[in-house]
């Protein structure tokens, strides 16, 4: 090896992006975010997207956060190995053109849809809109039960969101994966656990998580929190869905359809709070 | 009879809480300047709101007014309300009440 050659590759983070990006195993995601934050970082990130087979809905807004976190850190991006047929989303689009981005372009930049997902980067304010896209582009599957869930979901995530994380910018989707309907928001804001921390105390991150889940918990003074979320997981119970929220160094998954929940402390710290939800279309419902 | 069309005041905004506090103090100003004891009518024509923070903020607070189930149903009038938001909007006033 040359000792150019030896120098470039010392220099060089390769990342290997997982087959399936989606809420399923975050490992190698987290770890690229992680990876960028530390001190110790090389000077330039490769991006190997050669196992890329599938793309899931939350996965377009993890890699518009990625994208964000990448530019916010003023890494420089290869990528290498996209597939044609993946060239074309903007969120993907912008991941070849990173480098030309010396600020965090507006997050609608990656906004795109197709007839299978709705992706929307929005600023500081609740996307109104976005109950009437859910519904013009998926009633034709999704039951009005489903489509009235999807939009509560939907409003109270961007609601706390634009509340609680002040990152000033928050990804939301929704779309079909498979058999089940998926909605989510994401932001790289204040995250949970430093949230609560003003307001109680907790031996770890994973003990404020599972704070934030009950009912009457929240960082208002002024009344109890947590309301909406109760709801949130009525609708979840009634479509056996899956809820999945990460947020600093904690994720919880519960599995509504079998009432069996995973938490656990992350090996790599998310600085944001992700929330992904599941809906499985093939429950029918009890009269 | 005061009427009210969320669509027209609220096409902005009719999920946050700032929107619902924005329809409380109109119901408070109505019921406050009636004299008559006139029902309040709020027409939810083409919305679906589906927002907790919104009929919280708007209608459960109330309860700190000292307004109780019985005031909801006497002094305003739901027209055009979704049955999920009817519901949604009932079941938050209650949990208040508690």
């Amino acid at each position: 090896m040359a000792f150019c050659d030896y120098i470039y590759s010392v220099m060089n983070l390769k990342i290997i992006l997982p087959a399936i990006i989606s809420d399923g195993r975050l490992d190698t995601i987290l770890g690229l975010l992680s990876a960028v934050r530390d001190d110790s970082f090389k000077t330039h990130l490769i991006l190997d997207w050669s196992n890329v087979k599938e793309i899931s809905p939350a996965g377009f807004a993890i890699l518009a956060c990625v994208f964000d976190s990448l530019v916010e850190q003023g890494c420089t991006v290869t990528s290498k190995k996209i597939k044609k047929e993946l060239k074309e989303i903007p969120v993907i689009k912008n991941f070849i053109h990173i480098n030309e981005f010396k600020n965090l372009p507006p997050p609608n930049i990656h906004s795109f849809e197709n007839n299978k997902i709705i992706l929307r980067g929005n600023t500081t304010l609740v996307d109104i809109f976005f109950q009437e896209y859910v519904k013009n582009k998926f009633s034709f599957i999704l039951s009005d039960d489903l489509i009235y869930s999807v939009n509560l979901i939907s409003n109270e995530l961007m609601q706390n969101s634009v509340d609680h994380s002040t990152s000033e910018r928050y990804y939301i989707y929704a779309g079909l994966w498979k058999n089940e309907f998926h909605v989510g928001v994401l932001d790289m804001g204040v995250t949970i656990p430093a949230k609560l921390k003003q307001k109680y105390k907790c031996e770890n991150d994973l003990e404020y998580l599972e704070l934030s889940l009950q009912e009457g918990i929240g960082t208002r003074r002024q009344r109890p929190g947590g309301l909406g979320l109760s709801y949130f997981f009525d609708y979840l119970k009634e479509h056996k869905g899956r809820l999945t929220i990460l947020s600093r160094g904690a994720q919880i998954r519960k599995y509504f359809n079998t009432r069996r929940s995973q938490k656990n402390l992350l090996k790599y710290p998310l600085y944001g709070t992700w929330c992904f939800s599941r809906f499985n279309l093939l429950v029918r419902r009890s009269a | 009879m005061k009427k009210i069309i969320i669509k027209d005041i609220f096409d902005k905004d009719w999920v946050s809480r700032e929107a619902g506090e924005k329809l409380r103090n109109i119901i408070l100003d109505n019921a406050q300047d009636d004299k008559k004891n006139e029902k309040m009518e709020i027409d939810f024509k083409d919305m679906i709101i589906a927002s907790t923070s919104f009929f919280d903020e708007a209608f459960a607070k109330l309860c700190e007014n000292n307004w109780k189930l019985e005031d909801l149903e006497k002094k305003i009038c739901f027209i055009n309300i979704n049955p999920r938001d009817k519901k949604l909007l009932f079941d938050l006033f209650k949990r208040r009440l508690k």
